[in-house]
């Protein structure tokens, strides 16, 4: 069964097609929500049951624009910024740990989780979508509820913060 | 290989697969829970909406207007005639079909 006659079929309310939808985009918008939570997989989770769960009650207002997958990081996106306003989950600035990690743990991927986990949630979330989930500005934009020029900043200063951080590490 | 493309590609590497490990069921299980939870309320408020309105509608009102259209078309000619014109059609109609 296809992507639209499992959502068309949630729609209506068959528990078995959402399970079915869940299970399909569980794994991206998890991996999503635990790089934006700097690893807190407990709460990546429970933004992602939150995710689903809304975007199952707002399913019937899906008209097929944009992709499903990109509607469920939007959801995931406006509600960790929600979350990270109430619980005061302001991005580090210190850099100092960088080099400490790389010693203990000499794997560039590592370092590059740690690095990420220092930028701020838009830099986070624009690089996640436009490199690691292969999104086009555009796309991640939408998702993001962001002008494009705003993205595009997002995403350059992302990756020199990055760059730096990566530099100075090594 | 730039440091540029070195990040480029450290940066495009898909995100770590993350198991289900049951994950899925339990989301669907909440959903469900949360679906019936919320249905309840719908039937409770619509419930609770009927009785308000049964107990601030001025039901004799109604019932003596209701009493008094019906005996209107009871004795009503022209009523008795589109009666008879839709019994004797049918009839004929019927007639017709056998």
């Amino acid at each position: 069964m296809n992507e639209t006659d499992l959502i068309t079929q949630a729609t209506a309310g068959d528990v078995v097609a959402f399970g079915a939808l869940v299970r399909q985009h569980q794994s991206r918008l998890r991996g999503f929500l635990r790089r934006l939570t700097r690893g807190n997989h407990a709460l990546a989770d429970d933004m992602a049951q939150e995710t689903f769960l809304e975007a199952w009650r707002k399913l019937a207002k899906f008209r097929g624009e944009g992709s499903f997958a990109g509607r469920l990081s939007r959801i995931a996106y406006t509600r960790i910024l929600m979350e990270a306003r109430r619980r005061k989950l302001e991005p580090l600035d210190e850099q100092a740990d960088l080099a400490e990690t790389r010693a203990a743990n000499p794997d560039a991927r590592l370092d590059l989780e740690k690095a990420i986990a220092k930028l701020s949630f838009a830099e986070r979330a624009a690089l996640t979508l436009c490199y690691a989930q292969g999104y086009s500005n555009e796309e991640a934009s939408d998702i993001l509820a962001m002008p494009l020029g705003t993205l595009k900043s997002h995403v350059l200063r992302g990756r020199e913060k990055l760059r730096g951080l990566l530099e100075g590490a090594s | 290989m730039t440091n540029d493309d070195r990040l480029d590609a450290l940066l495009a590497t898909p995100l770590p697969a993350v198991e289900d490990g049951g994950f899925s069921g339990r989301v669907a299980a909440r959903g469900t829970i949360v679906r019936e939870r919320r249905r309840s309320f719908e039937i409770f408020g619509l419930l609770a909406a009927l009785g308000v309105l049964l107990a601030l509608l001025p039901l004799t009102t109604f019932a003596a207007a209701i009493e008094n259209v019906t005996i209107d078309l009871g004795s009503s000619m022209p009523v008795a005639m589109a009666v008879l014109a839709i019994v004797l059609t049918s009839a004929y109609a019927r007639q017709i079909a056998d």
